[in-house]
């Protein structure tokens, strides 16, 4: 009889200790990101599923994200200022970016660093959101929102798995609120800060031999994928310009620049585990072969391109990771944004603005501009 | 450092079984030394040439045990640290080109610690202790990885009978090592949360960094408050860890704290914070200094210049001499305290005093920890100050999570110290049912593993 009551007393010592952990995480969580005790608290909180898929939650917040009462992350609507939109996905929305410093906010502080502050920048952006999904989105954010600019900051690696494509968000956790166990996103949490870099580096070569296990594995992106972005991309632009919102194309950057550096190359298995089809060595010609379509796009629509990809130097300082933007890589990113909006701006409001002598003022690349000026302000030896 | 300690673990586990003795302390200070190799080399050779030397002073003082001798110990041993440790800050303030060669010289880690080892093996030798230990157990004793890094500061004559029979190995004994070292990453935890916050960004070290205008009585209380318990979670953290880990392969380094903050008078907390380092300044400065002459001034003159030592062994800095000499003041005013009780014949029921002795005591003494964690001794003038000023208690305080955060494990802390004392054995990680244990190493646990803050290193380890 003793050994069973024993045994039982562990059990039950093991489950105290589970849940003890449980109301841990939650107690922290209450004091560190102020979540609900109660109920569940994921990134799932952030987000909402309709007929077109994944969109902002109204007033959702998750750990430092925060959503306004429409749906966006950021602060509510100030109808009093001039509003541009931003498109994108995580890059955009803003991952490792301390609460107020990420991209968008960034932009719009730049903006309005003269005073009178008259301009608000909307972080539409979602993760994961492709531009054959932001297309979808255009009629309720032009209805909502009305901006008069949007700057697209589009993400390229969705266009890998093509049959993805437009469908990202349609399936996800349920909307309404439910239990759910902290635990193992805690646990995830602990071990991922802690484990070995060696140790990482096997855990992503394995998501990834895991990820293509029965794919046929691509050296190259397939130029239909390349043409099927284009393809959306201008859809995007022709939807926003036939509801009078003027475009601001951003090309996409990266940590690596031309080449993968032996010490980022952690990085790379990390931004493949998500993408396991394209082989390493396809992931730069993809950078370049898009970022050309959107150079592309820009020169034959007359559309103002900002050449993210050139300015942003290839440094930890400013990537977090593989593509998402550290806080001095926002400011950096920002500054390269706000410096090529103000020509557009100026047009808008000619006579307010004391820089308007920037103004490219025709609709074609303001790139080398903007990239002198960018560096001289903000890239240091 | 924790990827080095558990690659030597196995190492050091293996020495359970290692026969014969010898070849056990071989095993410890090959492992001792590989640990310490991962904070540099150039340290490591400077241990062992340290080691070397003071091997010789010791055989030399053995062989005709003379001040003379002993002093020339001295001077080897401090002029090393001095090279080490006091010379560069002092280099730094010149700009010739030697001298700034010399700023950058690096204090090798834990070398304040293992030197006073050192000096007291001279003392040992000098006074005529039986003490002979072979090259190797000398060299393990200056270097045994445990301790090697920020002690606590251990005694040969402790020390080398523990390298010389080894204990018959025990579950029992390896699993309260194990949650020792549990508890030791708790404290550690619950000293980084203090100072980076709940939040990050909204802890003592936030506070610290406010100019001393922004705050007020209130405030710096209770930085003072939250400081001394994030030195004592740190240190006594680390020392847990250490004693734990030496449990781990048999060996009982001498123990660091003893509940300081219950303490009922300065003289008693000296007893309890930092025993290691407290009772070699007791044996090795202020005995020998305050038995040179008579009379009470002398006396007095005796402890404000071991405290001054004390805070000097630290950094020679304005505010740690400043810390050091106030709490030699504080020893002092409690001895003439006492000895007008005993003149006076006044014995104050113990219900009201003790209470008012400990508030006393307490406060004091945090009140000094201003001057240990201060940037500089204007910014601690100007915190301490605020205290004295009535006007400024009425005035807001800090952020109130970290008002919170201060209160809540200072109370906790009381809580269960007072529980502990009060109930004997009652422990919260050794005693108590199977579940109440389970609950207690949940919260340690997550407070271990908390995310919230960024990663610190120990603050012991800057001495």
């Amino acid at each position: 009889m003793r050994p069973v009551i024993t045994a039982i007393r562990f059990a039950l010592a093991a489950a105290i200790f589970v849940m003890g952990l449980e109301v841990c995480a939650r107690l922290g969580d209450l004091a560190v990101y102020g979540a609900p005790f109660s109920g569940s608290y994921s990134s799932e909180n952030l987000f909402l599923r309709d007929a077109l898929g994944k969109r902002g939650r109204p007033g959702g917040s998750y750990r430092q994200w925060q959503m306004n009462s429409l749906g966006f992350r950021g602060p509510e609507i100030d109808w009093s200022r001039t509003r541009i939109v931003c498109f994108g996905a995580s890059e955009m929305f803003g991952m490792f970016e301390d609460p107020g410093d990420e991209l968008p906010r960034m932009i719009e502080r730049d903006l309005n660093s003269r005073p009178p502050a008259r301009y608000q920048v909307v972080n539409a952006a979602l993760p994961g959101e492709s531009t054959a999904t932001a297309i979808r989105r255009v009629p309720e954010i032009a209805a909502t929102v009305r901006p008069a600019f949007a700057v697209i900051y589009p993400s390229l690696a969705p266009y890998i798995t093509l049959s993805a494509i437009g469908h990202e968000g349609a399936q996800g956790a349920p909307d309404a609120p439910r239990f759910e166990w902290r635990l193992p996103e805690w646990i995830s949490d602990v071990v991922k800060a802690r484990l070995p870099m060696r140790a990482m580096i096997w855990y992503r070569q394995y998501q990834i031999r895991k990820g293509s296990a029965g794919h046929r594995l691509m050296d190259r992106l397939p130029e239909k994928n390349v043409q099927r972005f284009e393809a959306d991309s201008l859809a995007l632009i022709e939807s926003l310009q036939s509801r009078r919102i003027e475009p601001v194309l951003v090309t996409h950057a990266t940590v690596f620049g031309d080449k993968v550096p032996v010490d980022d190359r952690y990085l790379m298995l990390t931004w493949r585990a998500f993408y396991p089809d394209l082989k390493e060595a396809g992931f730069l010609d993809m950078e370049r072969r898009m970022n050309d379509v959107l150079r592309r796009l820009a020169a034959r629509h007359g559309i103002p391109l900002i050449d993210l990809a050139a300015v942003m130097p290839p440094s930890r300082r400013y990537f977090a990771d593989a593509v998402h933007f550290t806080d001095a890589g926002a400011e950096l990113a920002a500054a390269a944004i706000a410096a090529g909006l103000r020509p557009a701006l100026a047009g808008e409001n000619a006579p307010d603005r004391p820089d308007s002598s920037d103004a490219a003022g025709n609709g074609t690349s303001t790139a080398p501009k903007l990239r002198s000026a960018a560096l001289s302000r903000h890239v240091s030896p | 450092m924790w990827t080095a300690l558990v690659a030597l673990a196995p190492l050091a586990a293996a020495s359970w079984w290692v026969r014969p003795g010898k070849w056990r302390q071989v095993l410890l200070l090959a492992a001792s030394y590989a640990f310490y190799a991962v904070f540099g080399v150039s340290s490591l050779a400077v241990l062992l040439a340290s080691s070397l030397l003071n091997f010789g002073c010791g055989a030399f003082i053995r062989a005709r045990p003379i001040a003379g001798r002993l002093w020339l110990g001295i001077a080897a041993n401090v002029s090393l640290l001095g090279f080490f440790k006091y010379l560069p800050p002092a280099a730094a303030a010149f700009e010739a080109p030697l001298a700034v060669e010399l700023a950058r010289v690096a204090l090798p880690i834990g070398m304040s610690f293992w030197t006073f080892q050192a000096l007291s093996y001279l003392f040992d030798q000098y006074r005529e202790e039986d003490l002979r230990p072979s090259l190797l157990e000398f060299c393990l004793y200056m270097g045994f990885g445990p301790t090697v890094l920020s002690g606590p500061i251990c005694r040969l004559p402790d020390m080398l009978p523990q390298f010389q029979h080894r204990p018959p190995f025990s579950w029992s004994a390896a699993g309260a090592a194990a949650r020792r070292i549990w508890l030791g990453l708790f404290m550690t935890s619950l000293a980084r949360i203090l100072g980076g916050g709940i939040r990050g960004g909204h802890g003592l070290d936030f506070g610290f960094a406010q100019p001393a205008f922004a705050l007020h009585a209130s405030g710096v209380w209770i930085l003072a408050i939250g400081y001394g318990f994030q030195l004592f979670f740190d240190f006594a953290g680390y020392t847990h860890l250490a004693i734990g880990a030496a449990q781990l392969v048999g060996f009982q380094p001498p123990e660091n704290f003893n509940r300081p903050y219950l303490s009922t008078s300065p003289s008693v907390f000296w007893t309890r914070w930092h025993m290691s380092l407290s009772f070699w300044i007791r044996d090795y400065v202020f005995l020998p200094l305050a038995s040179a002459r008579r009379g009470i001034f002398w006396r007095n003159f005796s402890l404000l210049s071991s405290m001054v030592i004390f805070g000097l062994w630290h950094k020679a800095t304005a505010p740690f001499i400043a810390w050091g000499a106030y709490n030699g003041a504080l020893l002092v005013l409690h001895r003439q305290w006492q000895a007008a009780a005993i003149r006076f014949s006044w014995d104050p029921p113990p219900a009201f005093w003790e209470p008012f002795s400990w508030v006393v005591t307490f406060f004091s003494i945090c009140a000094g920890w201003i001057l240990f964690r201060a940037a500089s001794l204007k910014q601690a003038g100007e915190m301490l100050t605020r205290l004295v000023r009535p006007a400024d208690y009425a005035l807001p305080v800090l952020p109130a999570e970290l008002t919170l955060l201060v209160l809540s494990l200072a109370l906790a802390y009381f809580a269960l110290d007072s529980l502990r004392l009060l109930a004997g054995r009652l422990s919260w990680s050794s005693g108590g049912p199977v579940e109440l244990k389970a609950a207690c190493y949940a919260v340690m646990t997550y407070v271990i593993f908390f995310n919230g803050v960024k990663p610190q290193g120990f603050a012991y380890f800057q001495f």
